[in-house]
């Protein structure tokens, strides 16, 4: 994918997706083919390598994969960056480093906690997301992958998410968007890619496509030919 | 080695272990890894020799250990089922409870006399005809009888587990519970059932050791070998037959190791043969543990509520 | 009707993370009175004989004190590995292992005199650490549960000292499974002049004191937080699993050896049979008591040590059998898992009216 673009990734779920999440994000490796950012591909990928060469992923499983709900919000917000500079020197923590994050990162997202050293858990599946893109978001990665990133937020919620994606796109960065959502996509991205039983079938401008074609694609039928 | 008398040792020796395995083995298909095993056989051992000693009938100290295990296997449902309470330390708990209460128990009831207390242990019992073939008679056939228990519970088991409703049931709660609900069985009554169970088999397999194989209650009665059981069940991929197979393995190693310090052959300190067993159990769960599949609902507490 | 419900809590109040273990240790000693009723005995005479054996006079005092510091060692030890959700039930021969490295280095004649508690107490560490470390080894590469791992160990490691004591160990003088002495220099030296108070049980105090700092202001605590809490969630954050893992292993058997070293420099001077009458299981309980928290360890201790030492004075009294402490220690760890439930749910009183 390009910087300055938005690309989604449609499909019906359990198609590839969380794998191919997962493989963007470090976590599984992949059979065939490899990830490469700015051209260079990456030889041993995993979370932290794909951190620093500015990947940011959210998993789709927000209290399974994501945040851990019995450790304080603050924790959680840290997690992926708790080796970073900024939280911890010489393996010992800056904790009120860490707490002032949590509390700027609620403020600026509006998300409703009671503080920073809350229990992860006592949040509601809004909040939770908010964290999670919080938590990426506030280290400017090149490329956010974010999956189901709208699931069973209310419209406000909905709405703040997708202007963190449109802001990011026009400075110039990268998200990719998995959704089952075909609306959700069409509002946002450029490009959709269409995956189905683990293959990209195509990858087509949202401006020369429609729900319809999409769709087909999504269940299985040809790529070319049938424009709405 | 492969004498007549080597394999009735192993038998003999084996046979506490499978039954005890058995009973874990139950736990743990509906979901529930029972630690409090080394205890409960404790129990098993202390209840079944004390009753015996003071009834003069071998049969109720069997009978006394199997209630006994009963009402601790209760315990461990009381905490894992009802509360969902970590499986791990309720287990732990109920293994440093039962293990205080046989010590305590004992003593209470026994004091400390100059000469330990004993009862006449089992005879063996030489099945007529059957003893009677050649190689394989003698060693399978005169057993204690609570080894022709132990055998006859393996197919017994595969039976119920496989074949019956209930054992039906008690697998669908071990792999998925809330599945098992949406088919209208009872997860905690069948819990319960199973632990239940596990107990009075954790307790029968302690009293052989008190009553059988040895013929008083020592404090150092089980040693470990409830321990094993946990290993054994892995090993026996949760499954009757192959945990019975397990079992008689670990006998064989333990009988090897009596036979070796005996004859002599390897000069190393006895204390070595001693340790055979549990190295050998290491081993063998390094090598199979990879492969293994459990029930997959175990260690999961079910709570209604949750998704 | 009144029904009672358990409803999910939104945070755990402060105040019970103190009132659920003394709240778990009041059920214990209710429930373990029935105990000593069946043994005939009185219950505040013989509760009054174990606490008065415990802590009734400056010897008594020190005693229990002393006895605490293997107790520390090994409730620190559950109480780190725990928190990763290794479940270390080898601290018992963790101990022995660092005991026995104590009782090795120790005795060594070419060592200078200054060098040889530091030694031990390196050596004992090391050892505990390295007996850790394989059924962590074995968790991580093969999926070998660490219960039966860590136990198996224990049996193996008992019997390897066992061996020692009966063959190049052995007192050649009395024939006793005991081994020599340790070089007078490698003695603990004593906290009270004339007393048993020896180092260690300043090396626990100050050990808890690192474990929680260790626990609560390092990434390697956060990470064993993390990895203990959701594996998964701690896998994509990048932390390295089985790295932490086998770095917790490290700490628990170390601080587990620790406990041995202690025993050995500090108290008995050699090693034999009986060195550890189960501290390594004792820990299970502290440490649950203490809700795996470092500094809550140090109390913890204190009381299984108060009721060890004080059991015989009360066996003597009373009649009743010392191993009521053993019943204690097993009904406690029941009742305070039982008690945590409370830190999640709250019991709520729902007065119902039918029709």
């Amino acid at each position: 994918m390009h910087g300055g673009e938005i690309l989604g990734i449609a499909g019906v779920s359990g198609n590839g997706q969380r794998e191919l999440a997962e493989v963007i994000a470090g976590i599984a490796t992949p059979g065939a083919g490899h990830v490469a950012v700015d051209g260079q591909v990456v030889k041993r990928p995993s979370p932290r390598v794909l951190q620093r060469l500015g990947v940011a992923s959210i998993p789709e499983d927000r209290i399974g994969a994501g945040l851990i709900t019995a450790l304080p919000l603050s924790d959680s917000m840290v997690l992926p960056r708790i080796g970073d500079r900024r939280f911890s020197r010489f393996g010992i923590l800056n904790r009120r480093a860490i707490r002032d994050f949590a509390s700027e990162q609620i403020a600026a997202f509006d998300i409703k906690a009671a503080g920073p050293e809350v229990r992860t858990g006592t949040l509601s599946g809004g909040n939770l997301q908010k964290a999670l893109l919080a938590r990426e978001l506030a280290f400017d990665p090149l490329v956010l992958v974010v999956a189901q990133p709208t699931r069973g937020l209310d419209v406000a919620a909905r709405e703040f998410v997708h202007r963190q994606f449109l802001d990011m796109r026009t400075r110039g960065r990268g998200v990719v968007v998995i959704s089952e959502d075909l609306e959700e996509l069409f509002e946002i991205s450029d490009r959709i890619a269409v995956v189905y039983e683990g293959r990209v079938l195509a990858v087509l401008d949202t401006a020369e496509t429609s729900v319809a074609q999409v769709g087909l694609l999504m269940a299985g039928g040809a790529a070319g030919g049938m424009a709405a | 080695m492969l004498q007549a008398g080597f394999l009735a040792a192993l038998i003999r020796v084996g046979a506490p272990l499978l039954i005890a395995t058995l009973g874990e083995m139950f736990a743990e298909r509906a979901g529930v890894l029972n630690l409090g095993i080394e205890g409960i056989m404790l129990i098993g051992a202390m209840t079944g020799f004390s009753a015996a000693y003071f009834t003069g009938e071998l049969w109720l100290g069997i009978l006394a250990a199997a209630l006994a295990g009963m009402v601790f296997g209760a315990l461990m449902g009381l905490l894992t089922v009802s509360l969902g309470l970590s499986q791990h330390v309720s287990g732990l708990g109920v293994t440093l409870l039962g293990t205080g209460l046989a010590f305590f128990c004992y003593r209470l009831v026994f004091g400390q006399p100059s000469q330990p207390p004993s009862v006449a242990p089992f005879e063996t019992v030489a099945l007529p005809l059957l003893s009677e073939i050649p190689y394989f008679g003698p060693a399978l056939f005169d057993q204690f009888a609570l080894v022709y228990l132990g055998f006859l519970l393996v197919p017994l088991s595969a039976f119920v587990l496989y074949r019956s409703n209930w054992g039906l049931a008690l697998r669908t709660v071990g792999e998925n519970p809330h599945a098992a609900v949406s088919a209208g069985v009872n997860v905690t009554a069948t819990r319960y059932q199973a632990l239940i169970i596990s107990g009075a088999l954790m307790g029968v397999a302690g009293a052989y050791l008190s009553l059988a194989q040895f013929n008083a209650f020592t404090f150092g009665v089980i040693s470990g070998r409830g321990w094993v059981c946990i290993a054994l069940v892995v090993l026996g991929q949760w499954d009757p037959w192959r945990c019975a197979a397990a079992a008689l393995l670990f006998g064989t190693v333990d009988a090897l190791q009596l036979r070796l310090q005996s004859s002599g052959a390897i000069d190393l300190p006895y204390q070595f043969f001693l340790m055979l067993p549990f190295v050998v159990t290491i081993v063998a769960m390094a090598l199979f543990s990879r492969r293994a599949r459990a029930p997959a609902a175990l260690l999961v507490p079910f709570r209604r509520e949750e998704r | 009707m009144i029904r009672l419900q358990l409803e999910p809590r939104a945070h755990t109040p402060a105040w019970l993370n103190l009132a659920l273990p003394l709240a778990a240790l009041l059920a214990t000693l209710v429930l373990c009175s029935g105990l000593v009723m069946l043994a005939g005995a009185d219950v505040f005479e013989a509760y009054g004989a174990l606490f008065q054996g415990a802590l009734g006079s400056r010897f008594n005092l020190i005693e229990t004190i002393v006895k605490a510091s293997p107790l520390v060692f090994t409730g620190l030890a559950v109480a780190v590995a725990f928190r990763a959700k290794f479940w270390n039930i080898g601290a018992e021969g963790q101990l022995l292992a660092g005991a026995m490295a104590a009782a090795f280095i120790g005795a060594r004649e070419f060592l200078p005199a200054w060098s040889l508690v530091p030694a031990m107490i390196l050596g004992g560490a090391l050892a505990g650490a390295a007996a850790a470390t394989v059924p962590a080894v074995l968790k991580v590469r093969y999926r070998v549960d660490d219960v039966v791992a860590t136990l198996m160990l224990n049996f193996v490691i008992f019997y390897a000292m066992m061996a020692l004591l009966d063959g190049p160990w052995k007192d050649p003088l009395s024939g006793y499974p005991d081994s020599p002495d340790i070089r007078m220099d490698a003695e603990y030296p004593m906290l009270l002049q004339a007393t048993r108070m020896h180092l260690g049980v300043l090396l626990a105090a100050v050990g808890a004191v690192l474990s929680w700092l260790l626990m609560t202001r390092t990434t390697l605590g956060f990470a064993i937080r993390a990895v203990g809490e959701n594996p998964r969630a701690a896998a994509h954050g990048g932390i390295a699993i089985g790295r932490v893992v086998l770095l917790t292993a490290c700490v628990s058997g170390g601080l587990a050896g620790l406990a041995g070293v202690g025993e050995v420099a500090g108290l008995h001077f050699q090693v034999m049979a009986g060195l550890s009458p189960g501290y390594g299981y004792t820990g299970i309980v502290i440490a649950m008591l203490a809700r795996l928290n470092p500094l809550g360890v140090v109390p913890a201790a204190l009381f299984f040590a108060a009721i060890a030492t004080g059991a015989e004075n009360m066996s003597r009294q009373t009649g009743v059998p010392v191993f009521l402490a053993d019943v204690i220690q097993g009904t406690s760890l029941i009742c305070m898992v039982a008690a945590l439930l409370f830190t999640s749910y709250r019991l709520r009183i729902r007065r119902h009216v039918p029709g």
